[in-house]
């Protein structure tokens, strides 16, 4: 008998098992949308007008010329009077004990030395650098400018939306504003040896009122090459650049931007 | 039996587990933002009159700012913003800047300092620079010297700064080497003279008796080696800047000319005319031995070290036209790498390594350009009447060349040789000013 309960009791688990499975089976074989397609456009509001395609680059668009306060605007804020570098306390910023390298040697009229130049690898020749060397002059080519504008324009964008309810999610007008946002203060290395390398990339955390609050740099480790150290300080440079804040982003989704990825890469620059 | 079904239940209990975790679920991604593009533009930076002790140091203190912020002007990258415009106008150097009060006038970078002197009568210059988006400190430095050394101090300050800001190693303490050119067309003076890379401190180093052509400088000494006809034949000559003392290099039968420094000093590359055809060789200046490097019924000359000195660029015609070769620094497998149109000559290699510049001669145009070491992603960067001579600065980020603009008459009127810079992306091409007609110049290394 009890041979007989274990075999039903064998029986309804096993059943179990084979309904767990055909319920859960299609979604084993199907893959979850990890990237949204470019489908995803047909669902959501554009806006008016999509700039992300505009080309941005050179001649600069000499935007925000530099306002020179009127000598009133000066007075009502006097430089910190002279006296106030004698009295050390002044409101606590701590003076940074700043790096002063103690006395340089005084740089005599030059005993000649031995002090050749240093050897430099050869840099790898890659695709991506005939990419950016489209920004580098050329007066041979005359209509790279349009043929890579096109080509770039062309390319599917990788969609940078995260899996959410549609109508919470930044729709793609949205992001291009951001984006274009950013790289109008995102002043590219250009004609730094191997920049298309130098991709800094940070975890930003946003205020509400769009605004940038933190930018954390995620490879700080690769700092350590002058090149690419001045890239990621260029970088941080756009994001807390206040010509370009805050960056255009819906209040009622501020959920899905109150912090973000960002890499600056120049792979593409045409 | 009872252990069995326990297990098999607890078999189907952890698939089924399995089974719904594999039910996908509305997982939140954090949003992520490529930006691949951007802008080229020279960065707004404030360069405040250093802080002075007195009156005496006040003088130096004006004098280095300037030079500092013309440095940083004149490389392109940097655009100093107008003083008048500064809201803080004395800003002290020892504590941090009010960031709001540049960050309103919409400057980037601040470079603060303070100039003053020890009991020595010497020079203490130390600044600071300032990030004013990301409030913080990125160097900082002091430097102790004689009042008479104030002008490189200050391009010691923007070499620190530009490296700082860009990554690369800064130029403006470096000094150019060319031809200076004066008189009539057909009697034209030609001599040596030298300048700070910004035309400051300015002298003639020969006469102008003989004949001088391509100075070149030595990448590790005070030496330059140029072309003359100083002894009645042409010779390839050292030059010492400091005691003026010069020599004839090697003792060949025919001319020797075009010569060049390899990266560590210690040898002249140079072409050497045998009947019509001239032929590359290397003079060891220790023990003055020759080698022959190339040997064809063509004309191979315009050597050039790669920085890492294992291979030399040259241009020969044995092809039938002028064009570019690389060869291994023993003179073997050559390789031709120059396919464009025209007539391609003087290459230099890039002491960065990545490019090679050379002059193109094309339908009746000169063009200054670059290309990779192995002959592609060729780019054209400047073009005229005649511009030739390409020179690179020590970081390899800029070159310098002359351009002759053609004469009004056959007396030579109206025909000017003036020395250019341009940056390597093609842009901020600019005069050097010199006191006359210039041509042929060389970027000394940095000065040690």
């Amino acid at each position: 008998m009890p041979e007989r309960r274990d075999f039903i009791y064998s029986a309804t688990l096993h059943l179990l098992v084979v309904l767990g499975f055909l319920i859960s089976l299609p979604s084993l074989f199907h893959r979850p949308i990890d990237e949204q397609p470019p489908i995803v456009v047909q669902l959501v509001n554009l806006g008016p007008k999509t700039m992300a395609t505009q080309r941005s680059l050179t001649p600069p668009v000499p935007d925000k010329p530099v306002d020179v306060p009127t000598p009133a605007q000066n007075q009502p804020t006097p430089p910190t009077p002279p006296e106030a570098k004698a009295a050390p306390p002044p409101p606590p910023p701590v003076p940074k004990p700043a790096e002063v390298k103690l006395p340089e040697p005084p740089p005599v009229p030059a005993k000649p030395e031995a002090n050749p130049q240093p050897p430099e690898p050869l840099p790898k020749q890659k695709q991506q650098e005939v990419a950016f060397d489209a920004l580098l002059k050329n007066l041979a080519a005359k209509k790279l400018p349009q043929q890579t504008t096109q080509q770039a324009n062309t390319k599917p964008q990788q969609s940078s939306q995260p899996i959410a309810p549609l109508g919470s999610q930044l729709s793609v007008s949205e992001l291009d504003l951001v984006r274009q946002q950013i790289e109008q203060c995102w002043n590219v290395p250009a004609g730094a040896r191997d920049a298309q390398d130098l991709t800094p990339e940070f975890r930003v955390t946003m205020n509400p009122d769009g605004t940038v609050r933190t930018a954390q740099q995620l490879n700080p480790e690769r700092n350590s090459d002058p090149f690419f150290q001045a890239a990621a300080d260029s970088a941080r440079r756009a994001l807390f650049n206040p010509s370009c804040q805050p960056l255009k982003l819906p209040l009622d989704k501020y959920n899905q931007w109150q912090t973000f990825t960002i890499t600056f890469d120049p792979k593409d620059i045409s | 039996m009872i252990r069995r079904s326990v297990f098999s239940s607890g078999l189907c209990a952890l698939l089924l587990l399995s089974a719904l975790l594999a039910v996908p679920g509305h997982a939140r991604a954090e949003l992520h933002i490529d930006i691949t593009r951007g802008k080229v533009e020279p960065m707004p930076i404030a360069v405040p009159v250093f802080s002075s002790q007195n009156s005496q140091t006040a003088q130096n203190a004006s004098d280095i700012t300037q030079v500092v912020s013309a440095d940083l002007e004149r490389s392109g990258l940097f655009k100093p913003v107008d003083p008048n415009a500064f809201i803080d106008r004395d800003p002290s150097s020892h504590i941090p800047p009010h960031y709001g009060d540049w960050r309103t006038i919409n400057v980037q970078a601040l470079i603060t300092g303070s100039v003053s002197t020890d009991p020595d009568g010497k020079l203490q210059i130390e600044f600071r620079l300032w990030d004013v988006y990301a409030e913080q400190q990125l160097t900082g430095l002091r430097y102790t010297s004689t009042p008479a050394n104030w002008r490189r101090i200050a391009h010691i300050i923007a070499d620190a700064v530009y490296k700082r800001i860009t990554g690369e190693d800064g130029y403006f303490d470096t000094r150019i080497v060319y031809i200076a050119e004066s008189g009539p067309l057909d009697h034209r003076v030609k001599r040596l003279a030298i300048m700070d890379q910004d035309g400051a401190n300015h002298r003639y180093l020969t006469d102008g008796r003989a004949l001088v052509l391509t100075p070149r400088f030595s990448p590790s000494t005070q030496e330059i080696t140029y072309f003359s006809y100083a002894r009645g034949t042409p010779r390839v000559y050292l030059f010492n800047i400091d005691t003026g003392q010069q020599e004839v290099l090697g003792d060949f039968p025919g001319m020797t000319f075009a010569p060049r420094f390899s990266p560590d000093g210690n040898k002249v590359v140079m072409s050497i005319a045998v009947g019509a055809a001239s032929e590359i060789y290397t003079l060891d200046l220790r023990t003055r031995s020759a080698t022959q490097l190339t040997d064809t019924q063509a004309i191979d000359t315009s050597p050039c070290y790669s920085p890492d000195g294992k291979q030399i660029v040259f241009n020969s015609d044995r092809g039938g036209s002028q064009q570019l070769y690389v060869m291994n620094a023993d003179g073997g497998n050559i390789k031709r790498i120059s396919f464009g149109t025209g007539r391609y000559g003087t290459p230099v290699w890039s002491p960065r390594g990545d490019l090679i510049a050379f002059t193109k001669i094309d339908n009746g145009q000169f063009y200054i350009g670059v290309m990779h070491p192995d002959g592609s992603g060729e780019r054209l960067l400047s073009n005229g009447f005649l511009v030739e001579g390409p020179t690179w600065a020590p970081n390899g980020r800029v070159l310098m060349y002359f351009r002759q603009t053609p004469a009004a008459d056959r007396t030579g009127r109206g025909a000017t040789s003036k020395l250019y810079s341009i940056d390597l992306t093609g842009y901020n091409e600019r005069e050097i000013v010199t006191p006359g007609d210039a041509s042929d110049p060389a970027w000394s290394p940095l000065i040690p």
